[in-house]
């Protein structure tokens, strides 16, 4: 298998994860953009690449989004309010018809800084070990831990206030108990 | 007690909760996903470096940062309108550089001249009789710079994170594009800052002060004092863009037909105002608009007619704000135009441009209002909140990094 097969394998696996994390936090269309750059410095350094590679992509595209926003703060600032739609749900099937813990959860999320709603998706939507997350966001495990066990409580309450706005308490609710 | 057990209860439920328009499986096998594979594989950038990342160049030694200084803004001189043609001085040397240029730190004597826009519109008489030139690569050397504020303790304080961007753009096929980035430094931003940093213990993290309106009780981020995570260069094939205009990515084709005439120049932005399809630029205000769109140009390989009537249409921009004689982040002594800021209250957007090299030397978001939260750290009228000052932007025949 030569270099590029074994690239275009990775690049076919992870594309999708590292595109999801983009627009969650920069939309749809700046995160393809941001994806796009990011498989290019993974393929100049492909032969040094960490495997697995999902953290290490994650974490540079975390870079050039901050780079984004350095080059261009306005459009940054737009972008991430599209993110922010795309990330709480804001922009997808019409909430009246969505899931009754989905829509609890993403209200909640809603709520939540931008820094725990990354640190949240992270480890819910990306699937990433505590270590794997502290890589991306370039802090330690130990922190990590701790800011995520916050989080976790952040956004367990702000569950619980979602939830009582509405009728019929999500079944979350009762496994706190 | 879950601590141990991260995966259940709430997260679970998060997991389970994710939008669909997040969703991997959904995202997978997009036409833009199949095109970028092939222009990476495809593209003329080196094949994969057996090695570390090659050097960057070592990073240049940087003054001090001053605030902004700010010389009052009541334009003393009256605002004529210049008849072109033949009444400016002699042109200089023929310069290379349409922005940036030496980073003089002599103590000058003090500014005088004309500060209001009759500074723009002679610009635009000289940059008009410069000729039209064209080299193989646009080149684009900036310092970029952003301020934040710390919760430090006991003395907070600004923090400054700065880096450098270098990017190339080929205007001709079968050439790479070059974009490169120095590391961050995240460090204290005025005299100020140090000695408060200093007391504090020169700690080598800080927590950040949360935006205002952040509910109390909420996560506290933080930042390093020092180096950041270092960024890399990012190879690829020329596709004939330059660099943004309005928001994509602009062809040099493109930018040569635009109109090298000042009502013509407005004309055309107005028409595409208009018709404005971007989902981030829809909806701006007009002056808001025309002011990013103009300055776009400013650092892109646009004829010098074209240019001369850019400067021309700013300097006509209504509420357009002089700021007089002022220092630009590197240093450089420059004059500042402004507009308000409709997206951030209290700011300026700001250029500060060279009069005697015809150059744009910087652009910045100027503090004119400062909230109370800014007040607190002593940040006062004229600081200024981001910036990219620039080192070059003009043409080069070789790329940044390789000097090929």
């Amino acid at each position: 298998m030569t270099d590029a097969q074994r690239y275009a394998g990775m690049y076919e696996q992870c594309y999708p994860r590292v595109l999801a994390y983009a627009a969650s936090i920069v939309g749809r269309q700046a995160g393809e953009d941001i994806t796009s750059e990011t498989f290019l410095v993974a393929w100049r350094q492909w032969a040094t690449l960490h495997t697995p590679p999902l953290p290490w992509l994650l974490g540079v595209a975390r870079n050039l989004i901050r780079e984004f926003r350095r080059r261009s703060g306005r459009q940054y600032e737009l972008a991430v309010a599209e993110g922010r739609r795309l990330s709480t749900g804001a922009d997808g099937p019409d909430i009246a018809d969505d899931v009754a813990e989905r829509v609890v959860l993403l209200r909640a999320l809603a709520g939540l800084s931008d820094a725990d709603r990354e640190l949240l998706t992270l480890v819910a939507w990306q699937g990433l070990t505590t270590a794997q997350t502290a890589h991306v966001l370039n802090c330690s495990t130990a922190t990590l831990s701790v800011r995520l066990h916050r989080a976790r409580r952040r956004l367990e309450r702000a569950v619980d206030a979602a939830g009582a706005s509405r009728a019929h308490r999500p079944v979350i609710i009762a496994e706190e108990l | 007690m879950r601590e141990n057990n991260e995966n259940t209860g709430v997260l679970a439920a998060l997991a389970r909760s994710r939008p669909a328009t997040l969703d991997p499986g959904r995202l997978a096998g997009s036409a833009r996903q199949q095109a970028d594979l092939q222009a990476i594989l495809t593209s003329s950038a080196e094949q994969p470096a057996a090695g570390p990342t090659p050097a960057r160049r070592p990073r240049t030694w940087r003054i001090a940062i001053p605030v902004a200084v700010v010389a009052a803004a009541t334009a003393t001189a009256a605002v004529v309108v210049i008849a072109t043609s033949g009444t400016g001085p002699a042109p200089a040397a023929p310069k290379s550089t349409e922005a940036g240029g030496p980073t003089d730190t002599t103590q000058p004597a003090p500014p005088t001249g004309p500060v209001g826009p009759v500074v723009l519109l002679d610009m635009a008489t000289a940059i008009a009789q410069r000729p039209a030139g064209e080299g193989v690569y646009w080149e684009q050397i900036y310092e970029n710079g952003v301020t934040m504020i710390t919760a430090a303790k006991p003395h907070p304080f600004v923090l400054i994170e700065t880096s450098e961007t270098r990017l190339s753009n080929a205007t001709r096929p079968g050439l790479q594009n070059e974009a490169l980035f120095r590391d961050a430094m995240f460090e204290p931003y005025r005299p100020q800052d140090w000695a408060a940093w200093r007391a504090d213990g020169s700690p080598t993290t800080v927590p950040m002060a949360p935006p205002p309106g952040t509910p109390a009780g909420g996560p506290v981020q933080t930042s390093k004092i020092g180096p950041g995570p270092a960024d890399s260069g990012a190879p690829m094939a020329a596709d004939g863009t330059v660099g943004e205009f309005d928001d994509q990515q602009v062809t040099y084709a493109d930018l040569q037909r635009l109109p090298g005439d000042a009502t013509a120049l407005a004309d055309t932005l107005d028409q595409r105002y208009q018709q404005e399809k971007s989902s981030l630029r829809k909806g701006w205000p007009e002056v808001q608009w025309q002011w990013d769109t103009l300055t776009d140009l400013l650092t892109l390989p646009v004829t010098p007619a074209v240019r001369a009537a850019v400067y021309r249409v700013l300097a006509g921009l209504p509420g357009l704000v002089a700021l007089g004689h002022v220092t630009d982040p590197l240093g450089r002594s420059g004059i500042g135009f402004g507009i308000p800021d409709s997206f951030n209250p209290g700011q300026l957007e700001e250029i500060v441009v060279d009069p005697n090299t015809d150059s744009l030397l910087s652009s910045q978001a100027y503090i004119q209002t400062p909230t109370a939260q800014e007040r607190s750290v002593g940040i006062t009228t004229g600081a200024l909140q981001s910036y990219d000052a620039y080192r070059q932007i003009g043409w080069s025949n070789t790329q940044v990094s390789t000097g090929h």
